[in-house]
């Protein structure tokens, strides 16, 4: 990347940003799990108002990236997938919190 | 996207929460329960002098408890696979078994009373207007304190309607016109429930089954 290439993608987004919470569906999902304790793809779903692939993509990105921890299971048979926020994701998603607020005052 | 993300004003995390909270009334459950706790106490109080004290005991036992059983398998088997599952903060947590306890002393109260006017114990009218005041009273403190609890603001209307058909059956209990208390108990509950099934319909349209069958 050249140097003008780089200074034009700082205009577009600053470094310091995390840019794996940054994206907006991304971020939606992780503000949930930052208030619930754990939540099912279905009630991601529902509260987001994502479609099912948006979702699973954007679930699996943030597991990729240590952020969010799957769990699979059957309940009476039937798959559940709970998915719930790491320690990781918390201090990233805090941090985010901070930069922001710095950032657009 | 952009759309989806404009649906919460900001990212306020209690607005979050709090939106995330509430909407596991949205299925119009607790509603129904509500309106069907006053339908089949005034339709087992009505029948209470058209049977034999055994019949009339029975059959309002098991009205009352088919229809409270099937609204909870409702919400076990229709609702909950539809809602999903999240588990709310420590907080929260215990705002909900709060929910759960509260809900099971108003069933097995209601149960209680019935059982004891039908098998000729106990009348609530035998204390007066003043049982209206305490009865009304006491379920709308009830059901305000948990509407403030719970962030349930519907439950401020479905409970003041509760406690106004409680009240106003205690008084036409007492004027002697029981026709008129058994009218209010069947009109009012069937509002609640009428709310109930709105909302009940509302959210099997906006969550299809097949959500959970993609859930792997």
């Amino acid at each position: 990347m050249s140097n003008n290439e780089r200074k034009r993608e700082n205009l577009k987004q600053p470094p310091f940003i995390n840019k794996i919470i940054h994206e907006p569906a991304r971020l939606l999902i992780i503000s949930y799990l930052y208030v619930l304790e754990r939540a099912d793809l279905i009630f991601l779903q529902n509260q987001t108002q994502l479609t099912w692939g948006n979702i699973s993509s954007h679930v699996a990105k943030l597991e990729e990236a240590n952020y969010v921890n799957i769990e699979k299971k059957f309940v009476k048979k039937k798959p559940q997938t709970l998915v719930s926020l790491t320690d990781e994701g918390r201090k990233k998603f805090e941090e985010y919190r901070t930069i922001m607020r710095q950032f657009l005052n | 996207m952009d759309e989806n993300i404009t649906k919460i004003d900001s990212y306020d995390l209690e607005k979050i929460e709090k939106k995330a909270f509430s909407s596991i009334f949205q299925d119009g459950i607790f509603d129904m329960i509500l309106g069907y706790i006053l339908v089949s106490y005034s339709l087992s109080t009505y029948l209470f002098d058209s049977l034999l004290p055994v019949w009339r005991a029975i059959l309002s036992l098991i009205i009352y408890c088919i229809g409270i059983i099937g609204l909870f398998l409702c919400k076990r088997y229709v609702t909950q696979p539809r809602m999903g599952t999240a588990i709310f903060g420590y907080k929260r947590r215990n705002r909900q078994r709060i929910l759960v306890i509260m809900t099971s002393i108003l069933v097995v109260l209601t149960l209680v009373i019935m059982i004891l006017t039908m098998t000729d114990t106990f009348q609530l009218g035998s204390l007066g207007y003043g049982t209206a005041a305490i009865f009304g009273g006491s379920i709308l403190l009830f059901f305000m304190g948990l509407a403030f609890m719970l962030d349930f603001n519907r439950l401020y209307l479905t409970g003041s309607l509760f406690a106004i058909a409680i009240g106003l059956n205690e008084v036409f209990f007492v004027m002697n016109k029981t026709i008129y208390g058994y009218i209010s108990q069947w009109t009012i509950g069937g509002i609640i429930m009428g709310i109930g099934i709105t909302y009940f319909i509302i959210f099997l349209t906006k969550h299809p089954i097949k959500a959970r069958e993609n859930n792997e």
